[in-house]
């Protein structure tokens, strides 16, 4: 039912701007801003270039909405759009989306064990700190599945990627997860 | 014996409730390491969706917007050149076409000195194209309205 409303609601607002509504695309941004900041960010760490990338993404988006077909959500759409921009972006600088570690820091905090029950915060620190040090495609995975808590099936649709690459580099990227943070305690 | 223990692909997906075996719910129950790698994961899954998503520490609304409306004044801009250059070609054409008729108007006026001349040529052109814009400016509007 959410996807029949989504999908009208997409529809007319799609419609109205490409009627000469422009401001009507500013609710479009509001809409798919939270999503395409997760591919963006996660990826690409400098500020000029993330604005760069933002402009591009959504101009893009702008000037090809007339060949939107409403196969997919509009979010997805411009998901998808981010996706390859920032993927295009990574290639065209020699960054390895999945092969070589971030160039964040690997500032590793020390803990002993008897810090195995302090407050939650340190946790989550430690935590996002294992994220960023994760690949860029890795990271971008892990927040879509996880913190956007999007289906894989649409999350296929936003990389490209086959659902059964995206599942295996899911299971890589969460073991890295799991390792990163046993190390921190068991050091 | 090692060998035996369950993957890390296998214990992620038990926690995703993704697959339910009773052969590996049986090893987990006697199997310490594995436990405790299935303690690790529930840590992490748990622990993950407590991540507050990153933000920009810029408005990408207003970032946007500001870029939208630049392209689309220089597209309207480029498109009134277009039409401008076009209205006056159609003149010089339609200029050429009546020369002779033209001649003989001018005929009537030769009293008058030629600055006088081209002076009524090219402010009634001025006119002329004014007119024209104003026109199309109107059936766009109408456009607009009946679109909407
Ligand atoms: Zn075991």
């Amino acid at each position: 039912m959410s996807n029949i409303v989504d999908h009208l609601s997409d529809k007319v607002i799609v419609t109205n701007i490409l009627n000469g509504n422009i401001q009507g695309f500013a609710a479009v941004v509001a809409n798919t801003e939270r999503l395409v900041t997760q591919i963006v960010r996660k990826m690409i760490p400098d500020e000029d270039d993330q604005k760069d990338l933002v402009q591009d993404i959504y101009l893009k988006a702008y000037k090809n909405l007339s060949s939107f077909q409403f196969k997919s959500k509009l979010s997805t759409w411009i998901g998808n759009i981010a996706y390859n921009t920032t993927i295009n972006y990574l290639q065209k600088k020699r960054v390895s989306i999945v092969g070589i570690e971030s160039q964040i820091e690997n500032s590793i905090v020390e803990f002993d064990n008897s810090e195995m029950s302090t407050i939650k915060t340190e946790e989550l620190d430690i935590l996002v700190k294992e994220i960023a040090k994760l690949p860029p495609l890795y990271k971008t995975l892990i927040t879509l599945y996880h913190l956007e808590e999007l289906p894989n099936k649409e999350i296929a649709e936003i990389t490209n990627l086959p659902e059964g690459t995206i599942k295996s580099y899911l299971y890589r990227a969460r073991k890295m997860l799991k390792d990163g943070i046993n190390y921190h305690y068991k050091n | 014996m090692k060998n035996n223990h369950l993957t890390d692909e296998i214990l992620q997906t038990l926690l995703l409730n993704e697959v339910q075996d009773e052969i590996v719910d049986k090893h987990i129950s006697e199997c310490q390491v594995c436990q405790e790698k299935m303690k690790n994961y529930q840590f992490l899954f748990t622990s993950i969706k407590k991540v507050e998503p990153e933000t920009f520490s810029f408005d990408v609304t207003s970032l946007v917007m500001e870029k939208i409306y630049e392209v689309e004044i220089k597209k309207e801009k480029n498109a009134n050149i277009a039409l401008y250059m076009c209205l006056s070609i159609i003149l010089i054409i339609v200029f050429i076409l009546l020369y002779p008729y033209v001649k003989t108007i001018f005929s009537q006026f030769k009293s008058s000195s030629i600055m006088a001349n081209a002076f009524m040529m090219v402010s009634s052109l001025g006119v002329t194209i004014f007119l024209l814009k104003d026109i199309y400016r109107q059936y766009k509007r109408k456009e607009m309205l009946i679109l909407q």
